[in-house]
């Protein structure tokens, strides 16, 4: 029955990680603005453009 | 002469067609015209594409409106970032809505080669521009800005929101994360529990079950229960017992009992419960104390004053802060500028719209040398005013010193939630009590404090405070994707309350500046006519101004050459053409013959007769015959405007008989009114827009302000709605008044959880499993109900909910 214990610990260790990650996401921003993030990659292809744009003057 | 009507390609505002036409789209002002112009000519078409009409109308700014984007030091106050080469800003763009403004503004270096990167908050409406400083600066930013259609919004001093009680969404996350992972956890290592593991079979794993479950519920009770017992503490310093009282006693007593059975070795404690407790109460709170990151409910007058304005002197013209002026400077004022404070007109002709100070809608014409008092908006051309005050002494800044506006906010010790839960609190820790002194009586005393404690556990009143904060908070979120924002959700309770409505009329009931006009009589020939709107188009009078606007003319150089136009102020227009004398203006002006009538209205003379008459009168805003019709029946209803009679017969026509109306009042007036209702027993709700109701409005129990646009000023408020939409106003009181009765419905069913708890607690039998199945089944029921009376109630108050409005 100890395995109990040990799977427990695991689960634990998951659970873990998945929190860790949560918390991160929510300090860097990542639930600040949910609306431009989602439109933006649409625009890939020209923002690929300008910047290729920019590099060229450098 | 009038035209077909069509849509604006740019911003969607209704327009003539054909008048303005650039690649075969129509626009309804040059201002939408020069942004698809710019827009075009740099290949961006893709704005137009991603959403029809995307733009909204393009307000023309004034050459110098941006000049203090110069000054050095507030220049420093706003960037976030500078050197040599370059400089990094965030600006506030309110207009931003959809994704073709995020397309457009990410892509702004399309436009501008030197700015380098810009990014938008669309959460926030922000902008975060990076830019080389060569050849560019942050003036020219805004202006480049601003003549795409998105003028910044530039507050130095950005009125600081009380911080007191209000979440930091940020933090409240991580919280929330937090403890939810620590409930679950919890929750799963109880399920031996629940299941009917015993200690004895198997000690190692029992034992672990019970400390890691004490460790995990540490950061329940000292990081997330937390802010209840420092809530609790500073009541006590109050010297009364606030909402957080009881629960910081349920969640101590529960702890504290949980970790001596656990080290006792007498049991599994309550752990789970304390945590969906704490957890769901935290949930709740997030959802009802949300903020609105780009509104603001307690703005003061300071942010309606421009930052600077132009100064006249020896040396030229210069920006000086608005603080710094002094008596007998010179101030130079545009079209559409704010006086800033007390003047003397020296030069120009002055047309100046008080109607946001007053709210009186027609527009004052000032003789030389005349007063214009601060907070006026120049409705003419350019202006050049004598200062006779400093800006802090002004007539303006004076009511602000009221005492209504030191009114401290009604504390949650009079809501109906607060009361309700004294006396169940009350009422529990008498049971509790006799409960302990029954079985210490029976000479049981471990049962004593067993059924006592438990009793504290089963009844505290979070589900009580459970069903208050989420029926709050989902009602809450439900308005603000409507366009309707409260302070706090006190205000539902207040608004719920209302018996007495008062109205202001000027924007309010009536559309300020947009006037009905109607054709008196019209016997002028074509060429007469647009000889008339030639004389016309070169005034600034306002009616002119509608006049010209109404006929859509434009005005052609050197088609009339020898013309002579003489302005008569106060009176009308007068012009001598080939062998004709023209007069425009009042009927006493052109026929020489009195005409008493409030009304304003313009006629048109060629030689002595009269040939041509408009009648401007205001006009109602939509819905709001239908919404009297409604209000009617169930409040009382009176009208509290700064302008004069002439619209009393209009109003007496919507307003039930009987209604108080006054007339002519001045701020101060408006909040005396108020007050005196609130003597006599009413709870009185204030809907207003302008500045000359902001006293009245804070006076007011609920004071709901209406905003014209999304970066018009606002009045400190309770409310703040769109005004197209006041013919929401029915619904939303229907809908408060709801949601009062669903947190009873909901409190009603959480008491009979707690009777059933109860009934094993004072017998000292509450085991874990029963605390863990009650407490569950009471709050996830009290969030469900919540959430189906909220969905109800707005469906069937508000017609067309499915239509959800953007914010």
């Amino acid at each position: 029955m100890i395995i109990v214990l040990f799977l427990l610990c695991i689960s634990l260790l998951v659970a873990g990680f998945f929190l860790v990650a949560f918390l991160w996401g929510v300090k860097s921003g990542q639930f600040e603005d949910d609306y431009s993030p989602a439109h933006r990659i649409f625009y890939e292809d020209e923002i690929v453009n300008t910047n290729s744009k920019k590099t060229d003057k450098e | 002469m009038l035209s077909v009507k069509t849509q604006c390609y740019h911003c969607g505002e209704e327009c003539n067609e054909g008048l303005l036409t650039l690649a075969g789209k129509d626009f309804c002002c040059k201002g939408c015209m020069t942004v698809f112009q710019i827009l075009h000519q740099n290949e961006m078409d893709n704005y137009y594409c991603l959403n029809e009409k995307p733009g909204s109308t393009v307000q023309e700014i004034t050459e110098e409106k941006f000049a203090f984007l110069d000054e050095a030091d507030i220049k420093m106050q706003l960037l976030s970032f500078s050197n040599a080469k370059m400089e990094t800003v965030t600006l506030y763009l309110p207009q931003i809505h959809c994704s073709s403004c995020l397309w457009l503004l990410e892509h702004l270096n399309q436009l501008e080669s030197k700015i380098l990167q810009s990014q938008i908050n669309f959460a926030t409406k922000r902008i975060t521009v990076s830019y080389e400083t060569e050849g560019f600066s942050l003036r020219q930013l805004a202006e480049l800005l601003s003549k795409i259609g998105y003028e910044p919004h530039i507050e130095l001093n950005p009125a600081k929101e009380s911080t007191k009680g209000l979440y930091s969404s940020k933090q409240n996350t991580l919280k929330l994360g937090i403890i939810g992972f620590c409930f679950a956890n919890i929750m799963l290592i109880s399920f031996p529990e629940y299941l009917g593991m015993k200690h004895a079979e198997n000690p190692v794993m029992s034992n672990f079950f019970k400390w890691a479950n004490l460790l995990l519920s540490l950061p329940v009770v000292f990081y997330g229960g937390k802010e209840f017992f420092v809530n609790t503490w500073y009541s006590f310093h109050q010297r009364y017992l606030n909402i957080d009282a009881p629960i910081a006693l349920a969640i101590a007593v529960t702890f504290i009992r949980s970790v001596y059975e656990v080290v006792s070795q007498t049991g599994a404690g309550y752990f789970d419960s304390m945590s969906g407790i704490v957890f769901f109460m935290l949930l709740g709170r997030t959802l009802q104390n949300r903020t609105y990151s780009t509104l603001s409910f307690t703005k003061d007058y300071l942010s309606y004053f421009p930052i600077t304005v132009s100064k006249v002197d020896a040396s030229g013209i210069q920006q000086v802060k608005i603080e710094s002026i002094k008596e007998g400077d010179v101030l130079r004022i545009h079209h559409q500028e704010v006086i800033p404070t007390d003047c003397m007109l020296s030069k120009g002709d002055a047309y100046i719209d008080y109607s946001f100070i007053t709210g009186e809608a027609a527009i004052e014409s000032i003789p030389k040398a005349g007063l214009i008092y601060a907070g006026g908006k120049n409705a003419g051309g350019v202006l050049e005013l004598l200062v006779v005050k400093p800006f802090s002494q002004n007539s303006f800044t004076g009511m602000w010193n009221n005492k209504a506006f030191q009114k401290e906010e009604t504390s949650e010790r009079e809501l109906m939630t607060t009361k309700i839960s004294k006396y169940f609190s009350l009422v529990v820790v008498l049971i509790a009590l006799s409960s302990f002194v029954y079985w210490q009586w029976m000479g049981d005393a471990a049962r004593a404090w067993n059924a006592a404690t438990a009793v504290l556990i089963i009844a505290c009143p979070c589900t009580l405070l459970l069903t208050a904060t989420f029926t709050n908070g989902y009602l809450l979120d439900w308005l603000s994707r409507r366009g309707i924002f409260l302070k706090n959700a006190q205000v539902i309770e207040k608004i719920a309350n209302t018996n007495f409505i008062a109205f202001d009329k000027t924007g309010t009931i009536t559309d300020a500046g947009i006037q009905k006009l109607d054709e008196l009589q019209m016997d002028l020939t074509p060429q007469e006519l647009d000889l008339a709107l030639h004389i016309m188009s070169q005034s600034l009078h306002p009616l002119s101004m509608a006049l010209v606007k109404y006929y859509g003319y434009e005005a052609q150089e050197g088609k009339y050459e020898n013309i002579s136009i003489k302005e008569v102020l106060g009176k009308g227009l007068e012009a001598w053409y080939a062998d004709q004398h023209i007069k425009i203006g009042s009927y006493e002006f052109v026929s020489g013959q009195a005409k008493t009538n409030q009304q304003s209205e313009v006629w048109i003379c060629i030689d002595q007769k009269i040939k041509a008459g408009y009648g401007f009168s205001v006009k109602l805003k939509k819905g709001v015959l239908d919404l009297f019709q409604k209000l009617h029946p169930k409040f009382r209803l009176s009208l509290i405007s700064g302008d004069n009679n002439s619209a009393q017969k209009q109003m007496e026509k919507i307003f039930p008989e009987g209604s108080e109306m006054t007339f002519n009042c001045k701020p101060e007036e408006k909040l005396n009114l108020i007050a005196s209702l609130q003597e006599k027993g009413n709870k009185v709700m204030m809907i207003g827009d302008g500045l000359n109701d902001a006293g009245a409005l804070k006076q007011s129990d609920v004071g709901v302000a209406l905003v014209h646009n999304a970066f018009s000023f606002t009045p400190a408020c309770d409310v703040i709605m769109k005004a197209a939409d006041i013919h929401n106003l029915y619904a939303l009181i229907q809908t408060s008044r709801n949601a009062q009765r669903f947190i009873l419905i909901g409190f009603a069913y959480s008491i009979i959880f707690n009777f059933i708890g109860l009934s094993f607690a004072v017998m000292g039998n509450l085991v874990p499993l029963i605390a863990a199945i009650i407490m569950p089944a009471s709050s996830l029921g009290i969030i469900l109900i919540a959430f189906i009376s909220i969905q109800w109630a707005t469906r069937k108050n508000f017609d067309g909910s499915q239509e959800r409005l953007a914010h």
